[in-house]
């Protein structure tokens, strides 16, 4: 009996001497390095992409609505180093701390300036006040005893400069703002107004304004207010933003005080804030996706572990129902052999890629059901070779000593038929990982893959989406249409070429002759 | 076992095969969500005369229990009466005869194509093996075998065709027939190949790698049998020594391949006409499955099934042609 130690090193010298041959073959050694790169990116990718693949948003706290991370059909923002690089903007988030969560930046950054000014009028930051967290906001308040005048309108404006450094003008403007009023005495119908503008020198350009806010609205309770502003040609951001440089932000608030009473108001302002989306963004640019468009390189990283895990568990699956299948048919033969085979048959004179449609359509396109199809059409050519191999070992002398000395089916097959058939094994595990991978990515890009997970696949169905192929072709939107093709085409390659190398070294009938 | 008893064998179990396949696709398309007439009907109100309705019924048994609708389904499908389609409301045998003829064309040139040279080549570099020519010609096989075909498509066509303008696309006749018919059969026929080159093309790049590597792969089985060393010492030239003594003998294993590749005629042309938006079968099919338009699935994959089982027994018979050592049996 063999101690474990020995067998230990047994194995250990195998697999050396396994290894100086596999490194002599250069495909295999593309093909490992290929897969060993993809699996680091696979394992560590996901977690350094700062990006949600699926529906991401920008970070921070917006009551209203999260806002998107960028426009839709973004080109890669290195474009800007390209000719042509002035036509490219990024984005800029004008106010950097919008939920006000620190008095110094406050008021390092804002100014603040009210009329008419004999009134009592109080601008500040609030370290408690807040909408989320009680984190901080501003806080304006207004008092009118009732013998003063009333002053029909109190403007406070409050700016915020900043500097636009693009050529281009953004895409889109996209804008947020909370409000609670606190309000001690009776208000009128409509007793506010906001405006947001921007300035550039002495040009005034309004981008919103709300009117008809009336205090119920607000009383008691925050009031959140999101807008955006995108659309065609000669809108509003191609008329402000023509050139690069210095701008204000400026938010107005409107107080109508017509009447005589009395007045005690606290207002507080939290979230405002303003993104100028670009027309550039992250390594690889976004998708057209409507509401939440993605970067689309943090979809390509996220790829590489779903390709993984179908590719893996397909081809686990689907070898090791073949290997049993086959085993069992071959080694007991008769009517088992005869209905496992004629299953085998039937399942391979069925066309396959219909078929694998008609079954995820049927179970529904969740990636679990589309690998589960996958392992399901999978195994039939493996179980088939490995059958053959099985029918003629069964015949050699070593199995009938086996049986002579009293092994049952089990141990031989364990013992004696298996540790035969494995070279078929793992060169067929290498094989079969591309032909999973390329399943799902062409069902994924007929509309069968789950839109849950981020596939390479998936990328390529949302393009195909765009109807762009067949009309301008991918030329426009080439970062989003190579990248996932040629990953997918590399990693069923990196396999092929490692299951091609195994194939030269474990079968003795390919091996050259020395 | 005589021949006559093998043919005799593997007749019962094509009957079996095609017995299982035809189950198959009436249980699996039953199964299927929203086929069921009374949501087919809620579909097609009065887009339908009751009587139409009344003839649909009795065809397919609605009306009927299901094992009596499955004796009535088997019955439709070995009499090739394969109804009407729900959603064109023709008869499946109607829209077939109209896109299989595109197809088979499409299918059939770069099969053939892919087929033909795939096994010249894979012949050459078995025979050169090492060689640089091997090298490079594996690679690039094992590459093109990698690609999503979708993927080749979308490049030929913005290269091909949006680029350059050398090549239509979407269209099965060129545009210059609108107003300059074909004056004659070779114009016609022509024309037509013309539309097809850039699909073909690309499932010709598609298929060729993978008959490359299994040629290679096979001949490389049997190039070192000893009786290649016999045929060569025997002074026989390197071509008559590769095709009639290895190539010969490798080539069960390539007649199994073409016998399956009969499967993917019809099927296989899926994602080709989807890039293209050419509308053959594989538009039908894909269609039909997405408005679960079960006549059009049924007959589908049943007569896909059947040139598979069919060619298989061909192929069966060829093995006995090829190698005359194979016992029937």
């Amino acid at each position: 009996m063999a101690k474990r130690k020995d067998k230990v090193s047994f194995t250990i010298s195998r697999f050396k001497g396994f290894w100086d041959q596999y490194k002599e073959s250069k495909r295999g050694l593309i093909g490992i390095t290929i897969i060993l790169l993809f699996g680091v990116i696979a394992i560590i990718g996901p977690s350094i992409t700062p990006y949600d693949p699926i529906r991401p948003r920008m970070s921070g706290y917006y009551p209203g609505q999260q806002p998107a991370l960028a426009e839709q059909l973004c080109v890669p923002v290195w474009y800007k180093n390209l000719p042509g690089g002035q036509n490219i903007s990024e984005n800029l988030k004008v106010v950097p701390d919008h939920e006000f969560t620190s008095k110094e930046k406050f008021e390092e950054e804002w100014s603040c300036m009210y009329a008419p000014s004999q009134y009592n009028i109080t601008v500040r930051h609030s370290e408690t006040g807040g909408n989320h967290d009680n984190d901080g906001c501003i806080e304006i308040s207004y008092k009118r005893k009732s013998d003063e005048p009333a002053p029909s309108n109190v403007s406070i404006i409050l700016t915020k400069e900043f500097e636009y450094p693009f050529h281009a003008p953004p895409k889109s403007i996209w804008m947020h703002l909370s409000c609670f009023i606190d309000n001690k005495t009776t208000l009128p119908k409509f007793p506010f107004a906001m405006n947001i503008r921007l300035r550039r020198g002495n040009e005034v350009f309004p981008v919103m304004s709300w009117h008809e806010i009336t205090s119920d609205m607000i009383a008691s309770r925050w009031w959140h207010d999101k807008g955006k502003t995108a659309g065609p040609v000669g809108d509003i951001e191609e008329k402000i933003f023509t050139k690069a440089g210095n701008y204000t932000y400026e938010f107005e608030l409107i107080i109508l005080d017509g009447e005589g009473e009395e007045k005690d108001l606290t207002i507080y302002l939290d979230n405002v804030d303003m993104i100028l989306y670009g027309n550039a963004f992250g390594l690889l640019g976004t998708d057209n996706e409507e509401r939440t468009p993605r970067d689309l390189f943090t979809r390509l990283v996220h790829g590489t572990r779903v390709s993984f895990i179908i590719g893996l568990l397909t081809a686990f699956f689907s070898i090791l129902i073949g290997l049993t299948v086959g085993l069992v048919s071959g080694y007991c033969g008769g009517a088992v052999d005869e209905i496992l085979m004629r299953f085998a048959d039937f399942m391979l004179v069925l066309p396959s890629l219909p078929l694998l449609i008609v079954l995820v359509m049927v179970l529904g396109a969740s990636i679990w059901n589309i690998i589960a199809v996958l392992i399901f059409m999978g195994w039939m050519g493996f179980s088939r070779s490995v059958r053959s191999m099985v029918l003629s070992l069964r015949e050699r002398p070593f199995v009938e000593a086996a049986k002579a000395s009293g092994g049952d089916t089990f141990y031989i097959i364990r013992r004696h038929i298996l540790p035969n058939v494995f070279a078929l094994v793992y060169v067929s595990l290498a094989t079969a990982v591309p032909g999973a991978i390329l399943s799902e990515a062409s069902l994924a890009w007929l509309g069968l893959g789950d839109i849950n997970v981020a596939s390479w696949g998936m990328m390529l169905y949302d393009f195909q989406q765009t109807q762009t192929a067949l009309v301008r072709g991918i030329g426009e939107y080439w970062f989003w249409v190579l990248p996932p093709g040629i990953a997918i085409a590399l990693m069923a390659m990196a396999f092929i070429l490692m299951g091609f190398s195994l194939d030269e070294i474990l079968n003795p009938k390919l091996r050259k002759r020395r | 076992m005589g021949l006559r008893a093998y043919i005799a064998k593997r007749i019962v179990y094509m009957i079996i095969l095609i017995f299982l396949v035809a189950s198959f696709n009436f249980v699996i398309f039953n199964m299927m969500p929203g086929t069921t007439l009374a949501k087919y009907v809620a579909n097609v109100k009065g887009k339908m005369t009751p009587e139409r309705l009344e003839k649909l019924k009795q065809q397919f048994g609605f009306d009927k229990p299901l094992h009596e609708r499955y004796l009535m389904y088997v019955r439709n499908m070995l009499t090739w009466n394969f109804g009407e389609s729900y959603e064109a409301r023709r008869t499946v045998e109607e829209e077939i005869t109209e896109r299989l003829p595109i197809t088979l064309v499409l299918m059939g040139i770069s099969e053939i194509a892919a087929m033909i040279i795939g096994i010249l080549l894979g012949v050459i570099v078995a025979h050169k093996r090492g060689s640089t020519l091997d090298t490079a010609l594996v690679t690039v096989s094992l590459s093109t075998y990698s690609i999503p075909i979708f993927w080749i498509g979308w490049l030929m066509i913005s290269f091909f065709s949006i680029r350059l303008g050398w090549f239509p696309v979407g269209k099965i006749t060129p545009a210059w027939w609108a107003t300059n018919p074909p004056a004659n059969i070779f114009e016609d026929i022509g024309g037509r190949l013309y539309c097809l080159f850039l699909p073909a093309t690309t499932l010709f790049i598609f298929l060729v790698g993978g008959w490359i590597l299994l040629t290679r792969a096979v001949m490389l089985e049997c190039i070192t049998e000893d009786y290649v060393l016999t045929a060569k010492a025997k002074g026989l030239p390197d071509r008559t020594v590769l095709y009639k003594h290895v190539l010969k003998n490798a080539s069960l294993p390539l007649v199994t391949s073409i016998a399956l590749t009969f499967g993917f005629l019809i099927g296989g042309a899926i994602i080709t006409e989807t890039v293209y938006s050419i509308e053959g079968m594989g538009r039908l099919v894909w269609r039909a499955i997405l408005t679960t338009d079960v006549p059009i699935m049924q007959a589908f994959f049943y007569i896909s099934a059947l040139l598979v089982i069919l060619a298989n027994f061909v192929a069966d018979l060829i093995y006995g042609v090829i190698d005359p050592r194979i016992k029937y049996g």
